[in-house]
């Protein structure tokens, strides 16, 4: 039974970080009206940031300071931050429909660019044997409840953060463009700036949960940023409960935990064709049977966050 | 807040029991179209001394990579199946447990604990590329004796040997080979038609280096492309406007596919000097397109096909499949590596990952008698003599790397309609 | 010059399958990433009724188009219409389950295996500086017959015309008396046809995999928003000249940096024309 705690410790490490990215999203999409789909592009200019400023193996790239972890984690949050200040003000220009590809549009060229500067980021081979923190103090599998740890504290910490924007009058504000009542829309222009600033510290957010996922995977390529890690944060997000403070972080837990126990049923090799497409058909009936049962997703949480029905063109 | 909380907590609770109750179900090693049944089993952890020993089936099923499963998972089967036709291992029946990896690092992280820590396997094959990059730490730390039967990445070079072990050719050779023929066939101006990923974007770093630094060849256009895109047919353009005497392809077959059927289309005639992903069936017989007579070169670690290893093997999966076996497939190759582990727990006499790993160079590599099959292997070893398996993919020799030490690559051409080799090819390394 | 034909006959292919996601966001009002998996659905029937039944491939596009067209509405009944009530949120994500579904059934039933059409393109025109085959023609031909096609059903009849009045105003054309569930009904079977038309085209000129839905749908989506959200024949034009771009810019950059030429143009367009090329006014700004 030990074996299967254990592997429970990779999947909720995974459900940790991917509920950072359902927070975050939430942030944007839930409480600003942002409809994010290139949420991948801010988690890969932190994971490349991270990695070439941190990573000790190779050496045929043009930048390879060798710096501690922790000032890697700043510049990946840095970096994606900067990322988005720039992307941002072609970007908020648009709404909806618009805005959702453009977000996207960007997060491939991102993705391009890293596939084709073999000089800084070894292009599609990219990095390998990355190290974790604490490896030294705790090998092996202690390293992995290490790992499991470090990510849930980040989590709690990022909870307590938005937490705090939710109560504020920054987060009023928030809410209004969101449901562009007229109090916000009275504030003309600086609708824009605070929409920057929430964008600005979404990406700061994605920038420095890459480098968790790095330390999962060990590894980084451009083929890690295809748009899968934007769906899975958004299925994520709308099964636990969108606008919800809580809502990210369980519906992570529940998305991984379920699609990864479907993983351990068993059968013979000639099922297993079936059988791995069945968790996509998992996956699937889970999200159509809560949109049609529960479209406010799993929790319930009512109070100023109401979900958004209001702005329903999408 | 409390009512949903709860349903939630029962929802995960439903789940921890799905996995809990997932360990011991039905599990069996049926060959595939219902042939012979060895007996399937319900027991509690493997590994253990008592009932079957379980080793991983770690491949993209779902993913990128899932066209190469089926080949795969019929060589993986026939292994097993010779295995416990001989009596096992050790006496205990061999049993495969497979992990979806989903074609991605991510997705092979996941297959790995769950074959390590919920199915408690004692070694790890079927491996490819990424997952073998991103678990190589855990492979260590957790001590599984791992093979990949088709891992190509530089990555790899020099960092297996002790826990890791890959039985084909290193994409560096491939690409080298690729810039050896061009070399012998006088090309000097080439054209490249590289897929972006790193399968073929790694030997393709190769094979320009060496042909235009150490033969002083011209790259004329080097054209890149992503996979997945329903038509290529500005990028096949590209390449012929350049009018190259050549064009070194490197692509996976499905892209790869599209592109020579374009330029079927378009009427060009060229050479073409391929990355190995392409040495497929499916580009062999690829409707509406002719490439044989030599037009289409190829390498790849060459199967040798007069071994009694292979032709045995070759017609069990004929059998099986209806096909030949195919070097671009890796099928043979994941044959041996069961034949690999399971030879080396016999020598072992356990299935302690320290002490099977220990093992797996001593059988691959001489001096020792020579065999070919499992149950010959199993019974040299139980008359206390050292063995030298010689599989259905190659002679196995490896180096300290874990990297096959001399390699065999034959070039393969097309030869109706299907890929053939014509010949044994030596690597120059005067080109390193 | 040769370009252009290629970037026509894939922006026709592109054209055909945005027209009918436009078509579902006008009137049912979200945004439907199940439709890619149509084309897949199309992709893998038309090889199958080429390929074993060795069905002609204009008769087999027709059996598609109306087989694929009666999965969408049956389909849209048992799936979508529940969830109506639910929101246009709850609408996205049921689509974005049910292209899962689909994705895991279209590998259960058709295979992972890849397949290739024999080669159905015909002889071959040479001209000074490029040269196209039959096939081409017919794709782009049977891409403009299909415009032409729907432009006359959306203006000539009283269907068409309830279809249009619904896009506009789905309100106001209840209060007025259209039958808004046979117009639903009826955008379903077309746009889903369209969509399974356009899987067929996909399979020829390049190749049938279980793949096609998740690699298409994101720049369908493009052409979609590129056109307008409000305009039919601006997502057509949309769809064309996304194609074009992609394939003329090879011309003046290198291929590596094909699709970021194609997303930057796109953003710039938005940049400048946040409504998208063509679009009317929006009777809803989303957030």
């Amino acid at each position: 039974m030990t074996g299967v705690l254990l592997f429970f410790v990779g999947v909720l490490t995974l459900a940790g970080i991917y509920a950072i990215l359902a927070m975050t999203l939430n942030l944007e999409a839930g409480w600003a009206g942002m409809w994010d789909l290139g949420l991948v592009g801010f988690v890969a200019v932190g994971a490349y940031t991270y990695t070439i400023l941190t990573q000790t193996k190779f050496d045929d790239v043009i930048i390879h300071p060798q710096l501690p972890i922790w000032v890697g984690m700043l510049g990946a949050a840095a970096a994606a931050a900067a990322f988005a200040s720039v992307i941002g003000l072609p970007t908020l220009r648009v709404r909806g429909e618009y805005f959702l590809i453009t977000t996207l549009a960007f997060a491939e060229v991102v993705r391009q660019v890293a596939v084709n500067t073999q000089t800084i980021t070894r292009g599609t081979i990219g990095f390998s044997e990355l190290s974790r923190p604490l490896e030294g103090t705790f090998p092996g599998t202690g390293n992995r409840i290490v790992l499991l740890v470090i990510v849930w504290i980040g989590v709690v910490l990022v909870y307590l953060l938005l937490r705090r924007i939710a109560h504020s009058p920054y987060g009023r504000l928030l809410r209004g463009f969101r449901d562009n009542d007229p109090v916000a829309r009275s504030l003309g222009k600086a609708t824009n700036h605070h929409r920057l600033r929430t964008y600005i510290l979404a990406g700061a957010l994605y920038g420095l949960t890459a480098p968790m996922y790095l330390w999962y995977l060990r590894s980084v390529t451009p083929h890690l940023f295809a748009p899968d890690i934007t769906f899975v944060t958004w299925t994520a997000l709308v099964i636990g409960g969108i606008a919800s403070k809580r809502g990210p972080i369980i519906g992570a837990v529940v998305l991984l935990v379920l699609t990864e126990s479907v993983s351990l049923i068993q059968g013979s090799a000639n099922l297993a064709v079936i059988l791995a497409s069945m968790r996509f058909v998992v996956l699937g009936l889970l999200l159509i049977l809560i949109m049609r049962f529960r479209p406010n997703g799993l929790t319930d949480e009512r109070s100023a966050f109401a979900t958004v029905q209001s702005s329903d063109s999408l | 807040m409390r009512a949903r909380l709860r349903r939630v907590v029962i929802l995960m609770v439903i789940a921890l029991l799905v996995a809990a109750c997932g360990d011991g179900e039905g599990t069996d090693t049926t060959g595939a179209g219902g042939t012979s049944t060895t007996s399937g089993s319900v027991t509690t952890a493997g590994g253990g001394e008592e009932g079957p020993i379980k080793v991983g089936f770690m491949i993209g099923v779902t993913g990128d990579y899932a066209p190469y499963y089926p080949p795969s998972e019929a060589g993986a089967l026939i292994a097993i199946e010779e295995i416990n036709a001989a009596g096992g291992v050790l006496g205990r029946e061999f049993e495969l447990v497979i992990g979806d990896n989903l074609s991605t690092a991510e997705g092979a992280v996941q297959a790995f604990n769950k074959l390590v820590d919920v199915d408690s396997v004692v070694a790890i094959g079927g491996v490819e590329s990424d997952g073998a990059v991103a678990n190589l730490q855990s492979i260590k730390d957790r001590q599984i004796p791992t093979i990949c039967p088709a891992c190509g990445t530089d990555k790899l070079d020099e960092a297996g040997g002790d826990y890791i072990w890959r039985i084909t050719g290193s994409d560096s050779d491939g690409g080298l080979i690729a810039a050896q023929f061009a070399r012998d066939s006088g090309y000097t101006r080439v054209a490249m038609l590289v897929q972006n990923t790193e399968g073929a974007a790694g030997p393709a770093l190769v094979f320009k280096a060496v042909f235009t630094e150490m033969i002083g060849g011209e790259v004329v256009v080097d054209v890149r492309f992503e996979p997945g895109q329903a038509s290529y047919q500005a990028q096949v353009d590209e390449v012929f406007a350049a009018e190259p005497e050549a064009v070194y392809l490197a692509a996976g077959f499905e892209s790869g596919g599209i592109i020579l059927q374009e330029a079927a289309r378009r009427g060009v005639e060229t050479n073409w000097l391929f990355s190995p992903d392409l040495i497929v069936p499916e580009i062999a017989g690829l409707p509406g397109v002719d490439l044989s007579g030599g037009v289409a070169r190829a390498a790849i670690a060459a199967y040798d096909t007069s071994s009694p290893a292979y032709e045995s093997y070759a017609a069990r999966y004929e059998e099986m499949t209806g096909d030949a076996p195919s070097s671009g497939l890796y099928d043979a190759n994941q044959y041996d590596q069961y034949i690999i582990l399971a030879l080396a727990m016999a020598a072992a006499g356990t299935t302690d990952g320290p002490a099977v790993a220990a093992e797996i160079a001593g059988i691959l590599n001489g001096p020792g008698t020579v065999v070919y099959t499992y149950a010959d292997g199993l019974a040299a070893i139980e008359a206390g003599e050292d063995i030298d398996y010689h599989g259905a993919s190659s002679g196995l020799d490896v180096n300290e790397f874990g990297n096959l030490a001399s390699p065999v690559f034959g070039e393969q051409n097309i030869v109706n309609g299907a890929w053939t080799q014509v010949a044994e090819v030596a690597l120059d390394e005067s080109l390193r | 010059m040769q370009n252009i034909i290629f970037g026509l006959v894939s922006g026709s292919i592109l054209a055909l399958a945005a027209v009918g996601f436009s078509m579902i966001r006008q009137t049912e009002g979200f945004i439907n990433i199940a439709h890619g998996q149509m084309l897949t659905v199309g992709a893998f029937l038309g090889f199958i009724f080429v390929n074993s039944l060795g069905l002609n491939v204009f008769v087999a596009g027709l059996v598609v188009m109306i087989a694929v067209g009666l999965l969408g509405v049956v389909l849209a009944l048992i799936v979508f219409e529940p969830v109506s009530a639910n929101g246009a949120l709850a609408q996205l994500f049921t689509s974005i389950g049910l292209a899962y579904v689909m994705y895991g059934l279209i590998r259960v039933v058709f295979g992972a295996k890849v397949q290739f059409y024999p080669n159905l393109f015909g002889r071959r025109f040479d001209f000074t500086n490029f040269n196209v085959t039959v096939g081409e023609l017919v794709i782009v031909g049977l891409a403009g017959a299909s415009t032409v096609g729907l432009h006359l059903f959306l203006t000539r009849t009283r269907l068409g015309t309830w279809i249009r009045a619904t896009a506009s105003n789905p309100e106001l054309a209840r209060l007025r008396g259209i039958p808004v569930r046979r117009v639903s009904i009826s955008v379903w079977f077309v746009a889903s046809a369209l969509a399974g038309l356009a899987g067929v085209m996909l399979g020829v000129i390049g190749n049938v995999n279980s793949e096609l839905g998740w690699t298409q749908i994101l720049m369908i989506l493009a052409a979609a928003v590129l056109g307008g959200l409000g305009s039919i024949y601006g997502v057509l034009a949309a769809g064309l000249l996304l194609g074009l771009v992609m394939d003329l810019s090879a011309m003046i950059i290198p291929s590596t940096w094909r699709l970021v030429v194609a997303f930057v143009v796109l953003v710039l367009v938005l940049v400048f024309r946040p409504r998208g090329l063509f679009a009317k006014a929006e009777r809803k700004e989303a957030a």
